[in-house]
C-alpha cells in the first residue's frame, strides 16, 4: 500500500501506577515512506511528528522537543514498526519480530514480538497486537513493564486530497 | 709533548667509540617531534604546561575508520582489529566503545536535581513554567511516550531526559550501533576504532612497531573482507612520515656529498691517502659529536642528525688546506706541511667555533643541539688534523698540478691585476643591482604551514576521518584557568554563554567542554532553586494525568563531579580536556570550524583566565621571533669575532677579513628571493653558516703570500665545491624549509668564495708586522 491514509485515533495508555488510563483522542495522517502525523485534540492540543529523521513534538503550537533519530537509533525502527502496523503491510517488520498470524481476510490478528538481537529492543517492547478488517483497526502494544497503550482507529480513509501545506512542513522539519 | 698530546686525543677518541658502542647496545632513541626543537613559552608556563599536556594527550590519540560495503564484515573487522590491538600490547586502551545514553543516564540520575538542559533553564530563568508542565503532558501523551510511572515518580516533569538529550556529541556524525560507533557514506559502512598509544609517539622505534602490527592486520583483515578500506589518522603517522623523510634524506645527503668530497679529492691529488686521512678526520668528527651529543642531551633529534651529517663539508675546509701543501716544493715533510697551515687552521676553526657558539646561547633546544653536535665535532676532526696528521701522513706522494695552480691563481688575478679593474667593478655592480632587484622582491614567510610538507595521502586521510565522523582535530581551543576546580568550571560556563552567541553569528561551528558535561556546583545549585519554581503547579498536573501515590524526587543533594562518571561514550573525550597539573588547574575547550580567529578572540578576550590559541599561528609568531633572533646571533658572531682578527691583524685589516662574509650574508636573501624563495628563520641559520665558511676562506686568503697564494686558493675553491656539494644536495629536499636552507647555502657558499681573495694577502699583513 503505498497511498496516504487518514483518520481518527481513540488512545488509551495504562500506565502501572496510576489510577485510570490516561484517554486522548485526536487525527492521524500516514504518508508512506515520508512519516506519521499524529493530532491530539483531546484532552488538550498537541501533535507529534515521526519520520526515519526523529520525533518532533508540539504543544500548544510550540516546539516542545525534538529528538534527532542519530541520538537514539531506535528510534528509526520505531518509525518502521509504526508505519508498517498502520498500513498493514508487515513484511518488512519480519526483520526485526517474530509475526503469528490469524484469522481471515476480512478479520485478522497479528502478533509480533521482538526477536533476540533486532535492536528494538525488549525493554521498550514485548509484543504489539494489531486487529483489523479493512484497515487495521485496533493495537495493543504492551511495554512489558507494566504499560499498556491501546489505539482504536476510526474512519480510516485512504487519503484522496494531496497533502496541505502546512503537514507538508511538518514533515520536512526534522531534515537536516 | 706531541707525543703526549696525540696519546690523549687517542684516548679521548676511543672513550667515545667505547660509549657510543654501549649507547647503541642500550638502544638509542631518536626524536623526531619537531615541537621538541621549539623554545618553551618563557613568559606563560602555566599556559605552556597546560598546552603541552593538551599536545601529549593528543599525540597519543589514534583513529581508524574500518569499512567495507557490507556492515557486519566491516563490524566483524572492527572488532577483530580492536581486540588484537589491546592484544598486541600498543596501546592502553580503546577509547571507541559505544555508550547508549542509558548508561550514561545511569550515572548521571542520583545528580538529576542539579541538571537541567540549557533550554529548559532559560525557560525557567524567563518565568515560563508553564511551557514546561505542557510539554511534560505531551510526553505523557504521545505516542512512543518515553515516559513511565517510575520516571514520573522521581522527576515529575521529565526534566532529566531533556537534558541528557541536550548533551552535546563531539563525534556528531556518528551513531551507536550495539556498542560500535558507525557512519554510513556512499555505499561505505564505516566502523570506528580509536585508541590511546601506549608509548611515545615520536620515537622511531616505536612508530616502526606500530607501523608494522597495522600492516600486518590489515593483511589478516582483508582476508575474510576483500574490499575492505581502512582510514588512519594520528599524530604517530605524520611523526613517521616526516622521520622517514629525514632520515632516507640524510642519508641520501650524506651518501651523496661523501661521494662527491672524496671523487673530488682523488681527481685533484690522485692518491688514496689524502681520502683517507680525510675520511678519517671526518669520521672522527661525525662519531665524537655524536657521542658528545648523547652524553649530553640523552637523545638525539633527527634534525641535529641532519645538520651533523652535512657536517662533511665543512670539515673538509681543513683537510685541504693541508693536503694541496702538497703542491708546495718546500713543504717537505709533513711537519712542514702542517706547520704552514696551522696559523690559517687556528685562525678559522676558532672564528668557526666562535660563530657555532653565539648558537649555543638561543633559548632554542633545537639550535642547543645542532650548535653542541657541530662545536664538538668540528674541533674533533681539526684535532684529528693537527694532531694525527703528520704522524700519520710521512712521505709526500709525487703530484703534478700545474694546471689547477695556473686556474687558481687567476682567483688572485680577479682581484689584485690590474687589467681586470673593469672585470671587478662589472661583477660588484652586478652583484648590487641584482642584490637591489631582489630586495624589492624579498618577502618574510614565517608560516608553519609553509615550513612543513606533510605527506599529502595522510593529509586527505584526516579529512575524510574528519567528514566522516564529524570530530575535529583540535588545532584552535581556549585554554581556560582558575584558582579551583569549580572556579574554572565557572569561567568556562561564562565562556560557553559567549561561544554559543559566536555560533549563532556563525564564527564557530562546534565547541566541546567541560562544563557542557559537568556543570559547576554553582551552576547545579543554581538549577536546583530554579525547579522549585514548579512546585506549585505539580499537585494539578499530578491529578491531570492521574497519578497515585507521592512523588518522590529525593535526588542527591551533593554537586555531581567529573568524578562521578564513567569515561564512555561522549564523556571519552573529558579526561583529554583536562589539562590541570597540582595546583593548577586548567581545562580546554575544543573548537570546530572557526570562521574568523580575530573575531572570536575578541569576544572571549574580556572573560579572565581565558585565552583563544591556535597552535598553527602560535608556531608562526614563534618562527618569526626566532628568524629575529638567529638574525641577532648573526650579528652577535661578528662582533664576537672582530677581537680574534683584531689580535692578529690589527683594526683596519681585521675589518677587512670580515668583509667578503658580510657581503654575502647581505647579497645572498636578495639573490635567493629572486629564485621565489621567501626569507624564513631556515634562511637565517643558514646565513649563520655562511658566515663563519666565508670567514674562513678570508683568514686563510690573509695568512698565504707568495707562491703559496694559488696554492690556498685551489684548496678553497675544492672546499667551496665540497661545501656546496654537500649543502647544495639540500636544495633538492622536498622539506621546504630544508630546501630553503641549502639554496641559501648555495648561493652564499658561491659568494663567499668569490669574494674571498678581495680581502688581501698576508703580505700586507707581514708588511704591517715589520
Amino acid at each position: 500500500m503505498g497511498q496516504m491514509l487518514r483518520g481518527h485515533f481513540v488512545q488509551e495508555r495504562q500506565l502501572a501506577g496510576f489510577a485510570r488510563p490516561l484517554v486522548s483522542e485526536g487525527s492521524f495522517l500516514l504518508v508512506p515512506g515520508t512519516g506519521l502525523i499524529w493530532r491530539g485534540e483531546k484532552p488538550f492540543a498537541n501533535t507529534t511528528v515521526i519520520t526515519d529523521a526523529g520525533i518532533l513534538q508540539l504543544a500548544n503550537g510550540t516546539e516542545a522537543m525534538r529528538l534527532p533519530s542519530s541520538r537514539l537509533p531506535g528510534l528509526s525502527r520505531l518509525y518502521e514498526v509504526l508505519g508498517s502496523a498502520l498500513s498493514g503491510d508487515v513484511a518488512p517488520l519480519r526483520q526485526a519480530f517474530s509475526v503469528s498470524s490469524s484469522g481471515q481476510a476480512d478479520e485478522w490478528k497479528i502478533e509480533l514480538t521482538p526477536l533476540k538481537n533486532s535492536g528494538v529492543g525488549s525493554a521498550q517492547l514485548k509484543s504489539m497486537t494489531l486487529e483489523g478488517s479493512r484497515f487495521v483497526d485496533d493495537v495493543v502494544i504492551d511495554q512489558g513493564n507494566g504499560d499498556v497503550d491501546r489505539i482504536r482507529f476510526l474512519d480510516e480513509t485512504v487519503a484522496q486530497t494531496a497533502l496541505a501545506p502546512d503537514e507538508k512542513k511538518l514533515l520536512e522539519t526534522m531534515r537536516p | 709533548m706531541m707525543r703526549v698530546a696525540q696519546g690523549l686525543w687517542l684516548a679521548a677518541v676511543v672513550l667515545a667509540c667505547v660509549y657510543l658502542a654501549f649507547r647503541f647496545d642500550q638502544g638509542i632513541s631518536f626524536q623526531s617531534n619537531i615541537l621538541a626543537l621549539l623554545p618553551r613559552s618563557q613568559w606563560d608556563l602555566g599556559a605552556q604546561r597546560a598546552q603541552d599536556k593538551f599536545a601529549d594527550a593528543l599525540s597519543h590519540r589514534v583513529v581508524f575508520l574500518v569499512g567495507d560495503p557490507a556492515a557486519e564484515k566491516a563490524e566483524q573487522a572492527a572488532r577483530k582489529f580492536s581486540r588484537d590491538l589491546v592484544q598486541s600490547g600498543l596501546v592502553t586502551k580503546l577509547t571507541s566503545k559505544a555508550s547508549g545514553l542509558e548508561k550514561i543516564g545511569a550515572a548521571y540520575f542520583p545528580y538529576r536535581g542539579g541538571l537541567l538542559s540549557v533550554a529548559d533553564r532559560d525557560t525557567l530563568l524567563a518565568g515560563n513554567e508553564q511551557r514546561l508542565v505542557d510539554r511534560a503532558l505531551a510526553m505523557i501523551y504521545a505516542p512512543g511516550g518515553i515516559a513511565d510511572a517510575r520516571l514520573i515518580a522521581r522527576d515529575p516533569f521529565l526534566l532529566f531526559p531533556q537534558y541528557l538529550m541536550s548533551l552535546p556529541v563531539p563525534q556528531s556524525r556518528l551513531a551507536p550501533d550495539g556498542d560500535l560507533l558507525t557512519v554510513r557514506d556512499r555505499g561505505l559502512t564505516y566502523v570506528l576504532v580509536s585508541a590511546e598509544l601506549a608509548g611515545d609517539p615520536y620515537a622511531l622505534a616505536f612508530q616502526d612497531r606500530f607501523n608494522a602490527f597495522v600492516a600486518q592486520d590489515t593483511v589478516a583483515m582483508t582476508k575474510d573482507a576483500p574490499n575492505l578500506k581502512l582510514l588512519r589518522t594520528g599524530a604517530l603517522f605524520y611523526a613517521a612520515g616526516g622521520a622517514h623523510e629525514a632520515m632516507d634524506e640524510s642519508s641520501f645527503i650524506g651518501f651523496t656529498s661523501l661521494a662527491a668530497t672524496l671523487g673530488l679529492i682523488f681527481l685533484v691529488f690522485r692518491s688514496q691517502r689524502p681520502i683517507l686521512l680525510s675520511f678519517l678526520a671526518i669520521g672522527i668528527g661525525i662519531l665524537t659529536g655524536f657521542a658528545g651529543t648523547l652524553a649530553l642531551f640523552g637523545e638525539i633529534h633527527v634534525i641535529a642528525l641532519l645538520f651533523g651529517v652535512s657536517l662533511i663539508g665543512i670539515a673538509t675546509d681543513y683537510c685541504l688546506q693541508y693536503f694541496c701543501e702538497y703542491f708546495d716544493p718546500e713543504a717537505r715533510t709533513s711537519n712542514e706541511r702542517l706547520a704552514r697551515v696551522f696559523p690559517g687552521i687556528a685562525v678559522g676553526i676558532l672564528s668557526t667555533l666562535i660563530g657555532y657558539f653565539a648558537l649555543l646561547l638561543a633559548p632554542i633546544p633545537g639550535l642547543r643541539e645542532v650548535a653542541v653536535f657541530s662545536l664538538i665535532g668540528l674541533a674533533g676532526s681539526v684535532l684529528t688534523v693537527l694532531l694525527w696528521f703528520p704522524t700519520l701522513d710521512v712521505s709526500r706522494p709525487p703530484v703534478a698540478a700545474a694546471r689547477a695552480l695556473r686556474l687558481a691563481a687567476l682567483h688572485w688575478s680577479l682581484w689584485e691585476s690590474p687589467s681586470l679593474r673593469w672585470l671587478r667593478v662589472g661583477l660588484v655592480v652586478a652583484a648590487i643591482v641584482l642584490g637591489a632587484l631582489g630586495f624589492m622582491r624579498l618577502t618574510i614567510d614565517d608560516d608553519v604551514r609553509h615550513l612543513q610538507s606533510l605527506p599529502q595521502p595522510l593529509v586527505a586521510e584526516e579529512h575524510a576521518i574528519e567528514k566522516l565522523t564529524g570530530y575535529a582535530a583540535g588545532a584552535q581551543f581556549l585554554l581556560v584557568r582558575g584558582s579551583t576546580n569549580e572556579a574554572v568550571l565557572e569561567t568556562e560556563e561564562r565562556a560557553t554563554d559567549r561561544l554559543a552567541a559566536a555560533h549563532r553569528d556563525g564564527l564557530v561551528q562546534t565547541f566541546t567542554a567541560i562544563s557542557q558535561f559537568v556543570p559547576s556546583a554553582a551552576r547545579q545549585e543554581s538549577n536546583r532553586t530554579l525547579v522549585r519554581r514548579l512546585y506549585p503547579y505539580q499537585a494539578n498536573y499530578l491529578a491531570q494525568i492521574g497519578y497515585q501515590g507521592a512523588p518522590d524526587p529525593n535526588p542527591s543533594m551533593r554537586a555531581m563531579t567529573a568524578a562521578d562518571l564513567p569515561p564512555n561514550g561522549p564523556l571519552a573525550v573529558l579526561p583529554l580536556l583536562d589539562v590541570s597539573s597540582d595546583r593548577h588547574p586548567a581545562h580546554i575547550i575544543l573548537l570546530g570550524g572557526v570562521t574568523n580567529r580575530e573575531a572570536l578572540a575578541a569576544r572571549t578576550a574580556d572573560t579572565s583566565g581565558v585565552r583563544l590559541i591556535s597552535l598553527a599561528d602560535q608556531w608562526t609568531a614563534l618562527f618569526g621571533e626566532y628568524r629575529r633572533y638567529a638574525i641577532l646571533l648573526l650579528a652577535l658572531s661578528v662582533l664576537l669575532m672582530y677581537p680574534l682578527f683584531v689580535s692578529r691583524y690589527g683594526f683596519l685589516r681585521g675589518a677587512k677579513v670580515l668583509m667578503p662574509s658580510l657581503a654575502a650574508v647581505a647579497l645572498t636573501p636578495p639573490l635567493v628571493a629572486l629564485m621565489g624563495i621567501d626569507f624564513t628563520f631556515f634562511s637565517a641559520m643558514a646565513l649563520v653558516l655562511v658566515l663563519s665558511v666565508g670567514v674562513d676562506y678570508a683568514v686563510f686568503c690573509n695568512e698565504t703570500m707568495g707562491a703559496r697564494k694559488p696554492i690556498t686558493s685551489l684548496a678553497i675553491a675544492l672546499a667551496a665545491v665540497c661545501t656546496i656539494l654537500s649543502f647544495g644536495m639540500l636544495a633538492f629536499s622536498g622539506v621546504f624549509a630544508v630546501h630553503a636552507f641549502g639554496a641559501t647555502m648555495f648561493v652564499g657558499i658561491l659568494l663567499a668564495f668569490l669574494f674571498a681573495p678581495a680581502s688581501g694577502d698576508g703580505r700586507k699583513r707581514e708588511g704591517l708586522r715589520a
